[in-house]
């Protein structure tokens, strides 16, 4: 039953980088089947992903009030994130619609190179901006820009599309698994060097999923992931504001006012929000008391002004998003195994970091300073978290 | 079904479902510990955050709360709080802290580097001004100086004057404490509990917006309800005044008691400043001043005389006008031969041999239980702070000079509320009633709760006392007290005029000068006292230097008025047409003093006798040149 129009219009639509299901390739009938049909997953993932983001804004302008204090405008850390969330739209609208294979085929190797070289200039200086001793980002005539999170898409589609192509060799160390760990290393190395070993440690443990779950041999996992936390921890103990951190997460009373003071300030605001929070706006804690609470802390914001309520339904939607995330990688996974790893990857990132993040503001998690997704103030880690995510919405599209 | 067709293609297994699953476990169980700890945190042990957070937030403001105020014994006010503004600032909200000093010191009339300083301070607050009134308040606040606050502060106002009554109500500081008088002595009941503002606030101080105030409201304090009489005590502060103006002296004291309660009626003293000023003192010496009184004393030992059974109002003895005892030789202000007087006799002339013979008769223990029974030496159940209690030595540290010169009240030192306190006790029968200045406290509901008064204690016999009532009643008719009297009542008082002991010891001062304390206690009227009054002019100068010059004079004109103010009814017949008289020309009370006024000028022309003096250490107050002549 097709028509010469339904015809041109599945052409169109590949062109585009849209691809007809299989039910309405074959099954196009008439008006209805002009518009695709979208799994329920993506529907979740689109609600989700657009939710959380309009509730970070308006988070972000109540956690930012505290600026006022200073003399600062209160409004000028929502009006940022309003640029940054429509620039994050128009990624995610652009990524949503562009052919993922794309990524593979085309983008891949351009990305990894750009985000690795980023993430080079980022340690010189005059290029790189340098915040509470870190050089996270680079600043180009007012704007700043993070090549972490950048590099953590190219790293989970170069991942993903070498783990792919060579599946079988994805248990051979030579040929896979020796250049993966090596370009994850030398990445892992640079966010070090900011030093950010929050976010290197998030763009590890993505990686080791995706090995993971491209069926990587047990035992090369265990050798990766000993060697790793090993790694890790040394580097944690070496550093002397980090081994403070990590003391203080284990008991943050030992000393409030100095290394303990924003674990005990984030507590103080989830104590104050009790059951169903003081209300929007009503927040104490981002009065001078809690640092970063826009940004690093804004989770604790939620849970006080809504409350355990309101931070369970935020943790709820990174597990749904989780859970949806991985369906799609489940539904791809013998149909497409690329877009399937590059699922598992950004699923894994988005709710991994979600987890660090509001880990360390429960008091479950040493403090690391990444980010929470789609909530935080932030410009660039929003508009590529977004665009990542817009990938992850392009491979929901084709699950059926 | 129909897949993706591409070149990249799978060669082989798929990403491993058992694998998702086992990552998507690890997920959940991940969301499982964060959401424990969440509800942990935020539900289930929230205690210790949720107090050290309100710890670091909340403020507490304290408001002021509003002090009791202070009534005369008819509930009027005599010094209350009213509010006023005080002018504070925020140092961090100061721009530009040298034209804000510029633009209001002239306003506050204070320097402007004074203000400058107080603004440029590194902190959050700075009184600039405390309670100033209204019109400056107003100019402040029409600056509009932005950091700069008009804060309401409760201030003490007497209504009666800075000076009325300073210094028995004392006064209290700017934040409400009393510092003085009884402003003091109840400050715990004129004091409220202070309220709370608590606001949250952020680290740095300011209010945060969404933050909780509550207020626990300030709760006033009581009032204390006095014994004084307002008008009372005006006239007697006026009266004083006026007297001592004119007496040239350098003080005085009056205390008006009600004996028949020792209700203070009213308390005043005078003092004469250093730029010749008469105005009332901030010090009570009616509590504070212990001196020695002379002659108003005699009544003292004579009570013990009667009481002892040694003597009655008609037993004479044969008194000469000089007497030496050991080293000292006591004289008699006028020279007379050896004569035959009664007790009545000796107390009318004021005879200090007459005295001191029956003194001797009642000995060192009688003498000094006689003056020990009506509270010579300890202080009164007043309490007022400062109060003196006057020196009576124990008799184990008497010398053989001891009983003849305390028993004409020199070597003794009282106060003049003691000296108002023993005499009421005589006009009250012999049962003394503890003096008091507060009545009770009236909480802000209008109760009215008493403070605790000593029960009566009688001292002497009723009949000691009319006997002792009789021979002052006999002074004032006929002896030294004669300018006492007043029309329509019969008085029964005492003149003293007493030698000032002089710094460097002794009683004369380095050219050689005594100094005099010139009294007058008594009561009336005699046949049903109703008010003892005791007048001290300290150090009275010229002719008027006697107790019965200086002082009867202020006791009869305060007298007067206050039988008429408190309405006594006259009580000797003959008098009542005189009072009637007095009463048709002017219900106003005025004209009673001048009737008392009028009366003492025919008192004045009257002979008096002198008083005595004696020294009780030195070569004995025997210089019959040292004139004392009372009138």
């Amino acid at each position: 039953m097709k028509t010469p129009l339904a015809e041109r219009r599945r052409a169109q639509q590949a062109s585009r980088g849209r691809h007809p299901t299989s039910r309405q390739a074959t099954t196009g009938r008439g008006p209805r089947a002009r518009r695709r049909r979208y799994s329920p997953l993506f529907g979740l993932l689109v609600i989700l992903g657009f939710g959380l983001g309009l509730y970070g804004l308006v988070m972000v302008l109540s956690a930012s009030s505290g600026d006022a204090l200073d003399g600062g405008d209160p409004w000028s850390a929502f009006r940022r994130q309003s640029l940054w969330f429509a620039a994050g739209l128009m990624a995610a609208l652009c990524t949503s619609r562009l052919d993922h294979r794309l990524w593979r085929e085309r983008l891949s190797i351009p990305l990894l190179l750009g985000a690795g070289a980023m993430l080079v200039l980022v340690l010189v200086p005059g290029v790189g901006l340098s915040v509470n001793g870190a050089s996270r980002w680079i600043g180009v005539g007012g704007f700043t820009f993070q090549p972490s999170e950048l590099a953590k898409l190219a790293l989970i589609v170069w991942v993903a599309d070498m783990a792919t192509r060579r599946y079988r060799d994805v248990t051979c160390i030579n040929s896979t698994l020796a250049p993966i760990l090596m370009m994850t290393g030398a990445f892992a190395v640079l966010l070090i060097l900011e030093p950010d070993l929050g976010t290197a440690i998030v763009v590890c443990a993505v990686v080791f999923v995706v090995l993971y779950m491209a069926g990587a041999a047990l035992s090369h996992l265990w050798i990766m992931a000993g060697v790793a936390s090993c790694l890790a921890l040394t580097l944690a103990w070496l550093a002397p504001y980090r081994r403070e951190r990590l003391l203080a997460f284990s008991d943050p009373w030992e000393d409030p006012l100095e290394s303990g003071y924003q674990t005990v300030q984030a507590g103080v605001a989830l104590a104050n929000g009790g059951i169903s929070g003081v209300g929007l706006g009503a927040s104490r804690g981002k009065w001078g008391f809690l640092p970063e609470a826009h940004t690093d802390f804004i989770y604790a914001i939620i849970a006080e002004e809504f409350g355990v309520i309101g931070g369970l339904t935020v943790l709820g939607a990174f597990v749904l998003i989780g859970a949806a995330g991985f369906l799609v990688a489940h539904r791809l996974r013998q149909r497409d195994p690329f877009a399937s790893l590059v699922a598992v990857g950004i699923t894994t990132w988005i709710v991994l970091q979600a987890f660090v993040n509001i880990g360390a503001v429960v008091g479950a998690l040493p403090i690391t300073g990444v980010t929470l997704p789609f909530l935080s103030a932030g410009g660039s880690s929003l508009v590529v978290t977004m665009a990542a995510y817009g990938v992850l919405l392009n491979i929901a599209s084709h699950v059926d | 079904m129909t897949v993706i067709s591409t070149p990249y293609r799978s060669r082989g297994a798929e990403p491993s479902a058992p694998r998702l699953g086992i990552i998507a476990v690890a997920m959940a169980v991940a969301a499982a510990l964060l959401a424990w700890q969440l509800v942990d945190i935020q539900v289930a042990n929230p205690d210790r955050y949720r107090e050290y957070g309100l710890d670091q937030r909340l403020t507490s403001d304290q408001i002021p709360a509003e002090r009791g105020a202070i009534l005369d014994r008819n509930g009027l006010l005599l010094a209350g709080s009213v509010a006023s503004t005080t002018i504070t600032a925020n140092p961090r909200l100061i721009s530009d802290p040298r034209q804000t000093a510029t633009d209001l010191a002239p306003i506050l009339g204070l320097p402007v580097a004074e203000l400058e300083a107080q603004l440029r301070r590194d902190s959050y607050f700075a009184f600039l001004a405390r309670e100033v009134d209204d019109r400056v308040a107003e100019r402040v606040a029409d600056l509009g100086i932005a950091g700069i606050f008009l804060d309401e502060e409760p201030s003490r106002h007497n209504p009666g004057g800075d000076h009325y009554a300073r210094a028995v109500l004392g006064r209290s500081d700017l934040d409400g404490h009393g510092i003085s008088g009884l402003e003091t002595l109840y400050d715990d009941v004129l004091t409220g509990v202070p309220g709370q503002n608590l606001l949250e606030r952020t680290n740095t101080g300011e209010l945060i917006p969404s933050g909780q105030q509550r207020v626990i409201p300030a709760i006033a304090g009581d009032s204390l309800v006095l014994t004084l009489d307002q008008t009372l005590q005006y006239k007697t502060e006026q009266v004083l005044v006026q007297h001592v103006t004119d007496t040239g002296a350098a003080g005085g004291v009056v205390v008006v008691l009600d004996n028949t309660n020792g209700d203070i009626l009213s308390m005043a003293t005078v003092s004469r400043s250093d730029d010749d000023a008469v105005l009332p003192s901030t010090e009570n010496r009616a509590v504070t001043w212990q001196y020695e009184p002379g002659s108003i004393a005699k009544p003292l030992t004579f009570a013990g005389v009667l009481e002892a059974g040694l003597a009655d109002l008609d037993s004479y003895r044969d008194v000469p006008d000089s007497l030496t005892i050991w080293d000292a030789t006591f004289t008699d202000a006028d020279e007379h031969p050896i004569a035959s007087w009664s007790l009545v006799d000796i107390l009318q002339k004021s005879s200090n041999i007459g005295t001191i013979m029956w003194a001797q008769q009642l000995g060192d223990e009688g003498l000094y239980d006689s003056l020990r029974s009506f509270g010579i030496g300890e202080p009164t159940a007043v309490g007022f702070p400062n109060e003196a209690p006057g020196l009576l030595h124990d008799t184990d540290d008497w010398s053989g000079t001891s009983l003849p010169t305390i028993a004409i009240g020199q070597g003794v030192a009282v106060t003049p509320l003691q000296m108002a306190q023993a005499y009421a006790t005589i006009a009250n029968g012999g049962v003394a009633a503890a003096p008091r200045l507060a009545q009770g406290s009236q909480d802000g509901a209008g109760n009215f709760t008493a403070f605790p008064h000593p029960e009566p204690r009688r001292v002497i016999s009723e009949s000691t006392a009319g006997k002792l009532t009789e021979m002052l009643t006999a002074v004032v008719a006929e002896g030294t007290g004669i300018n006492a009297a007043i029309p329509g009542y019969d008085t029964a008082g005492k003149t003293g005029t007493a030698w000032k002991p002089q710094p460097g010891g002794g009683y004369e001062d380095e050219a050689g000068e005594r100094h005099f304390v010139a009294s007058f206690a008594g009561f009336l009227p005699a046949d049903d006292p109703a008010i003892t009054i005791v007048v001290v002019i300290d150090e009275p100068s010229g002719t008027r230097e006697s107790g019965g010059s200086a002082a009867a004079p202020v006791f009869a004109e305060l007298s007067l008025y206050a039988l008429r103010h408190l309405r006594i009814p006259p009580s000797t017949e003959t008098a009542v047409s005189e009072q009637e008289n007095v009463r048709s020309e002017s219900l106003v009370e005025q004209d009673a003093a001048a009737a008392a006024r009028e009366a003492l000028a025919a008192g004045e022309a009257t002979d008096d006798a002198a008083d005595g003096h004696a020294h009780p250490e030195a070569e004995a107050g025997v210089d019959p040149a040292d004139p004392a002549p009372d009138g």
